[in-house]
């Protein structure tokens, strides 16, 4: 039995130390995790090196060091894996001189797919019935990204990787792809589904793989990440018409791990954001201190990340 | 249908669009144009003369040989180039049978083109100079020539954008400038193998064929050897390519 949430009980999916890198550039380092049924969230910023992951477990780029296996084998040399793997792209990657109809069609067409959902039933359930007849050049973002899951669920897929689906998408389209990702994999098919937006992810998936620099940074249940993200610690900016006093009387709080004054403005670390938001103004009271502004810096996703990645 | 079959008609159409179509049709009735206009005063005993060097030169080595670059050098650049590479390749189908069908599909399509300047030279021939026979030879020249340069021109459009640039400039360059100048030089000519292989089905035209493909001999054998060897070729670095590079 697996501890180690990077790792999965039965995977479809493994990544050994599988780095990838561009002449000098580095996409994706010493990179280990695996996959298996059900829907899990590749996370990340932009760039962080997810779609160079799943171009690899797609067997579309080659693996500069480390391996990759999907079902077992080493997709870049054994095709009839694809009988079983389907790639959504992120690039508006589809043919626009053909409709929505004739694109699904070859899709099927191409798998010689006999036990996935027919062209139709998959148009329907993209709710692309009443476009298919357009020509996919003038399909909108949120169509394109719906015509390429069609053409993928043709295709009756073991394993469905898909880059940054929800791109482009309204809400009501994104609710009913992501209600079409749970039942996947609720049936037993491997879903990878990336994103750069944790709370997009969130509603997708229970289990997580966060990556930045191209390094593993988290991995686990949404709820592990989101206290991992807790515990990190946090910089915020108090605006205030007496620093010091209140530089002082803060560092007796037991939120806050050091206190400096910049310019006129408290710069206050903390591992504990929220007590510090309830203390720091209970705080300010006690000794007739006014604070006027009190922001949290530095909370992008990248940065959380980088430093779970740093943590490791 | 098959996904070989499927991926051999979707190859054949995206290979001529509407409008691409138009444009090489007009390049290659261009030397049927050209051979009308030169011949308007000629006799009838100069016809053959005047197909060959006027009207066959200007299909041969510029008509086909355009067309073929551009047919073939689009059938995998295009897919590279629209990054819609991975809908085919992340399929069960092999890469040597991914990079055969892709070949002979745009094969297909620039001798649907092509063809159509052969014929159309060898009618406006037989109706101005009453010698129907030539018609075949010219179809049968057109055909290998063809498929050499698309073989080999697949490849090179995978490996670079530039590669109609780089093909017509091994054409222009080399072809019609150092091989035309030294005829040793006319085996690495696919033009001339398929204007040869013209000439061994022209009759009295032979000779003057002859004339303009240097040391090679006039044969149809050897002209399908060549499209054989191309083919090959091609078919080679296609799946090499596309076993190694990164495809995305």
């Amino acid at each position: 039995m697996t501890t180690d949430p990077a790792f999965v009980e039965s995977p479809t999916i493994e990544v050994k130390a599988a780095s990838k890198w561009f002449g000098q550039k580095v996409a994706v380092s010493r990179l280990s995790c695996s996959f298996g049924p059900g829907v899990t969230g590749l996370l990340g910023p932009n760039g962080a090196g997810k779609t160079t992951l799943l171009r690899m477990i797609s067997g579309l780029t080659s693996v500069s060091h480390g391996a990759v296996t999907v079902l077992g084998r080493d997709p870049r040399r054994h095709h009839d894996v694809f009988r079983s793997v389907a790639l959504v792209p992120d690039e508006d990657s589809v043919y626009d001189e053909l409709t929505g109809r004739q694109l699904v069609r070859y899709s099927a067409q191409l798998s010689n797919a006999e036990a996935g959902m027919t062209p139709e039933d998959a148009l329907a359930f993209v709710e692309l019935a009443d476009a298919a007849d357009r020509l996919i050049e003038g399909y909108s973002k949120g169509m394109k990204q719906r015509i390429k899951v069609a053409a993928a669920l043709v295709t009756d897929p073991q394993v469905l990787i898909l880059d940054e689906p929800l791109n482009g998408t309204d809400p009501i389209q994104r609710a009913h792809l992501i209600g079409l990702f749970e039942q996947l994999g609720e049936e037993g098919k491997t879903v990878i589904v990336s994103s750069h937006v944790l709370e997009e992810v969130e509603r997708v998936s229970t289990r997580v793989v966060a990556i930045v620099d191209g390094r593993l940074a988290a991995a686990g249940s949404v709820d592990a990440i989101r206290a991992a993200m807790h515990d990190i610690p946090y910089i915020v900016r108090i605006n205030t018409d007496q620093p010091r006093e209140l530089a002082s009387a803060l560092l007796m709080s037991p939120a806050s791990i050091g206190v400096s004054i910049d310019d006129g403005s408290l710069e206050v670390t903390t591992d504990d954001i929220r007590t510090l938001g309830a203390d720091a103004p209970r705080i300010a009271r006690s000794i007739d201190a006014s604070i006027t502004a009190f922001r949290p810096q530095d909370q992008s996703l990248e940065s959380v990340f980088r430093y779970l990645v740093e943590g490791r | 249908m098959t996904p070989i079959k499927a991926l051999f008609v979707m190859s054949v159409r995206q290979s001529l669009p509407l409008r691409r179509t138009v444009v090489l049709l007009l390049i290659q009735l261009a030397p049927t144009g050209i051979f009308l206009l030169s011949t308007a005063n000629r006799t009838t005993g100069a016809g053959t003369e005047a197909l060959v060097e006027i009207g066959g030169a200007t299909l041969f080595a510029l008509a086909i040989p355009v067309v073929s670059i551009v047919l073939g050098s689009a059938t995998l650049g295009i897919e590279r180039r629209d990054q819609t590479l991975s809908f085919i390749v992340l399929r069960p189908i092999s890469r040597v049978s991914l990079a055969g069908i892709k070949i002979v599909a745009s094969i297909v399509a620039a001798s649907l083109i092509n063809v159509v300047g052969a014929v159309a030279l060898g009618t406006a021939h037989a109706t101005r100079f009453g010698e129907p026979g030539l018609i075949g030879g010219l179809v049968i020249g057109t055909l290998i020539t063809t498929a050499i340069y698309v073989s080999l021109t697949v490849p090179l459009g995978f490996l670079t954008d530039r590669a109609v640039i780089v093909a017509l400039a091994y054409l222009f360059v080399f072809e019609n400038g150092a091989a035309a100048a030294l005829g040793g030089l006319a085996t690495m000519s696919p033009w001339r193998i398929g204007f040869a292989a013209f000439g061994a089905t022209a009759g009295e035209a032979s000779i003057i064929v002859g004339g303009v493909v240097g040391s090679l001999e006039l044969s149809v054998t050897r002209g399908l050897m060549s499209v054989a060897v191309a083919f090959l070729v091609g078919l080679l670095l296609t799946t090499q390519m596309l076993r190694t590079r990164d495809l995305a």
